[in-house]
């Protein structure tokens, strides 16, 4: 029996935290205390006696055990409030007073019928704590076996971060789930067009025009896919703070100018009515050009998804002595309101159907977000004060009208149409398809293409073949494409070749590595051939070289 | 018939506050109908009357009337005991028909 026990109430002073764990705390918070109950209660913790205290010698030095138990909770994280039997507040630490919102002098000596009031021993509340929060607290109530019989404990512990935390991720792992099923979609559908139209390809029975139709299916879906793997590879670099920019004086007109160009293609498709304003000046600002262009191609290209077929959209730019305010708005329906506060996390979507239709993978407006930031900027969405639709507002610093040209690092582009001089060109490419088929577009281009599909062999074709134009692969087997250049530029043999990097990084960083190892020119992978076209021209126009014959006519075929 | 006169205490809107509010009517007002009033005081707004009803946890009900005053924390889940406390449990669901939570306790 548990009487006999506890009857020696030295075992409760000597040892308190071990009769902490009383049975008794089983069903401690009782309507009525019944007698029997109160017993127990009784049996359980003695009465010691304030002069008791004093007198064992054994435990002067912390007092009673109720002192003791006290000097042990006073610093706890948890809340605690002792009770003496007439179920008034004889002891409160810091972390109850904290989380109640009350100094100690106002909870001792108050009644608050807490402990009969909780229906079972934990018992979850809201308290308002002194910082005038409402907080989320598991309350406990106990019997305390030590201290006057009928005393009672009560835990206050704050789990108000835990649920939040938890709640916020499971909010996560939805958005990230939701990511998945689209991505998946989004990716799905470029694949479907591009089998179809190589289908379409293969035949032999379609004139140029299907032909070319196809054609244009696969630059247009390529396009999308590479623009999808561009947002991951920039949500990537977010959630690993990696978004790297590169700030020069840059014309933000200009940068509108060319954003609104690169946008135009689905603004057209919607028939939608643009409008853009710019002030009559040009506007400095001190940041990279690729990447606010990249804000205000992923601002008009959210309005143009929400904003229903010939709706309007607007940009325009406002300059003010210190800030300059880009402002795109839209007259579609608008955001929900309780949406607007998180359309700039990644992932988050709203519910119409048009963003659906529309696609995109709900990160374009995570991605303006971090770079106004990392531009020293903000950027903010509220209701389209000129009525229905949605305004995004970004404020930039404005640089002082200083300097009138920023430094022109690129080579001049070569679009003097002036006889082509056909190039010899060395492709430097471990993939047999894309090496083939770039070949037998050039080659079709009029250029003599020879090949290498791996570091060594590519550099030795450059010393021993003495191509103008080098493609060469980063990522190559064997010798990586930096070394190959530096071992290139080592040998006079490899003075005169002109050095194209491709690589599928284009980060600035990566830029000024391909020029510290040797390269003259840069491509992003997968090559865009319009691109490598504008590049091959500006040679041929940059080198003095007087026009030669033709190198050879073009055979047809010709894969490694 | 006894009238029964309860206040819900509560803090602003949270989770709990609101299922204090919803399972007060599936236990209470299910049970007493029309003779029950609640009056609910978010603390929040009204942290006087918190203080000079002693009010540090919510969401708190507080039966004032039938005497004695009894009083309740938590969000009221624990339905049993709940009804014990507030000394209902003697009353049937859906003010005396047959109807109710208990339909469906048919083995």
């Amino acid at each position: 029996m548990s009487s006999d026990r506890s009857r020696d109430g030295r075992a409760g002073r000597t040892q308190p935290s071990l009769v902490i764990q009383d049975p008794a705390r089983k069903r401690p918070c009782v309507l009525e205390h019944s007698a029997a109950r109160a017993r127990v209660l009784t049996l359980a913790t003695d009465k010691p006696k304030r002069e008791d205290a004093v007198v064992p010698p054994s435990t002067s030095a912390v007092g009673t055990p109720l002192e003791l138990f006290q000097s042990i909770v006073a610093e706890a994280e948890d809340g605690v409030l002792v009770l003496g039997p007439d179920g008034r507040v004889s002891y409160a630490n810091a972390a109850a007073e904290f989380l109640l919102g009350r100094r100690r002098a106002e909870l001792v000596g108050e009644v608050f019928e807490v402990a009969r009031a909780v229906a079972d021993n934990t018992t979850r509340v809201n308290v308002i704590s002194r910082d005038g929060r409402v907080r989320l607290a598991e309350l406990r109530v106990e019997p305390l076996p030590v201290g006057p019989s009928g005393s009672m404990v009560l835990r206050l512990k704050d789990i108000t971060s835990y649920h939040q935390d938890a709640a916020r991720a499971r909010e996560q792992v939805r958005r990230r789930d939701e990511f998945l099923a689209m991505l998946s979609h989004e990716v799905r559908n470029p694949l479907a067009a591009i089998r179809s139209a190589a289908s379409l390809l293969a035949r032999e029975d379609i004139d140029g025009n299907v032909r070319r139709r196809a054609g244009d299916v696969f630059d247009r879906q390529f396009q999308h896919l590479t623009h999808i793997l561009d947002d991951l590879l920039d949500v990537a670099r977010i959630s690993r703070g990696k978004l790297e920019i590169v700030k020069e004086r840059v014309d933000l007109n200009q940068v509108v100018r060319d954003a609104v160009e690169e946008a135009a293609p689905l603004i057209g498709k919607r028939e939608h009515r643009l409008q853009v304003d710019l002030p009559p000046r040009k506007v400095w600002v001190e940041g990279d050009a690729t990447r606010l262009e990249q804000v205000v191609v992923n601002l008009v290209n959210n309005a143009a998804k929400f904003t229903p077929p010939q709706g309007h959209i607007f940009v325009n730019v406002v300059a003010g002595p210190m800030e300059v305010e880009v402002c795109v708005r839209d007259d579609g329906p608008g955001i929900a309101e309780d949406l607007l506060p998180h359309v700039f996390e990644p992932f988050v979507q709203g519910k119409q159907s048009l963003a659906r239709n529309e696609g995109g993978l709900g990160i374009g407006l995570a991605l303006v977000h971090t770079i106004v930031l990392l531009h020293g900027g903000r950027v903010c969405v509220g209701p389209n004060p000129a009525g229905q639709g949605v305004a995004f507002t970004v404020k930039l610093p404005v640089l002082a009208a200083g300097a009138e040209v920023p430094a022109e690092l690129e080579p001049a582009g070569g679009q003097g149409g002036g006889p082509t001089r056909r190039l010899r060109l060395l492709l430097i490419e471990d993939v047999a398809d894309t090496r083939d088929v770039l070949k037998q577009l050039l080659e079709l281009d009029g250029y003599e293409v020879l090949e290498a599909g791996d570091g060594f062999s590519g550099l030795a074709a450059i010393l021993d073949q003495r191509p103008d134009v080098a493609l060469v692969d980063i990522g190559l087997p064997g010798l990586d494409g930096y070394e190959l250049a530096r071992q290139v530029r080592r040998e006079a043999r490899g003075r005169d070749t002109r050095l194209v990097a491709v690589t599928g990084y284009a980060m600035p960083k990566d830029v000024r590595a391909a020029r510290a190892a040797g390269f003259d020119g840069h491509l992003i992978k997968p090559v865009h051939y319009p691109e490598l076209m504008k590049l091959l021209r500006s040679f041929e126009a940059a080198s003095a070289v007087p026009s030669q014959p033709p190198g050879g006519d073009c055979p047809g075929a010709g894969s490694s | 018939m006894e009238q029964y006169v309860f206040t819900l205490y509560v803090a602003g809107e949270s989770d709990l506050a609101a299922r204090a509010l919803a399972n007060f009517d599936r236990l209470v007002r299910a049970r007493l109908r029309h003779r029950c009033s609640l009056q609910t005081v978010d603390v929040l707004k009204e942290p006087r009357l918190a203080r000079q009803h002693r009010v540090v946890a919510t969401p708190l009900l507080v039966r004032e009337r039938p005497a004695p005053v009894i009083k309740v924390l938590g969000d009221l889940s624990q339905e049993a005991k709940i009804l014990a406390q507030l000394g209902l449990d003697g009353e049937i669901s859906g003010g005396g028909e047959p109807a109710g939570p208990g339909q469906g306790k048919e083995p």
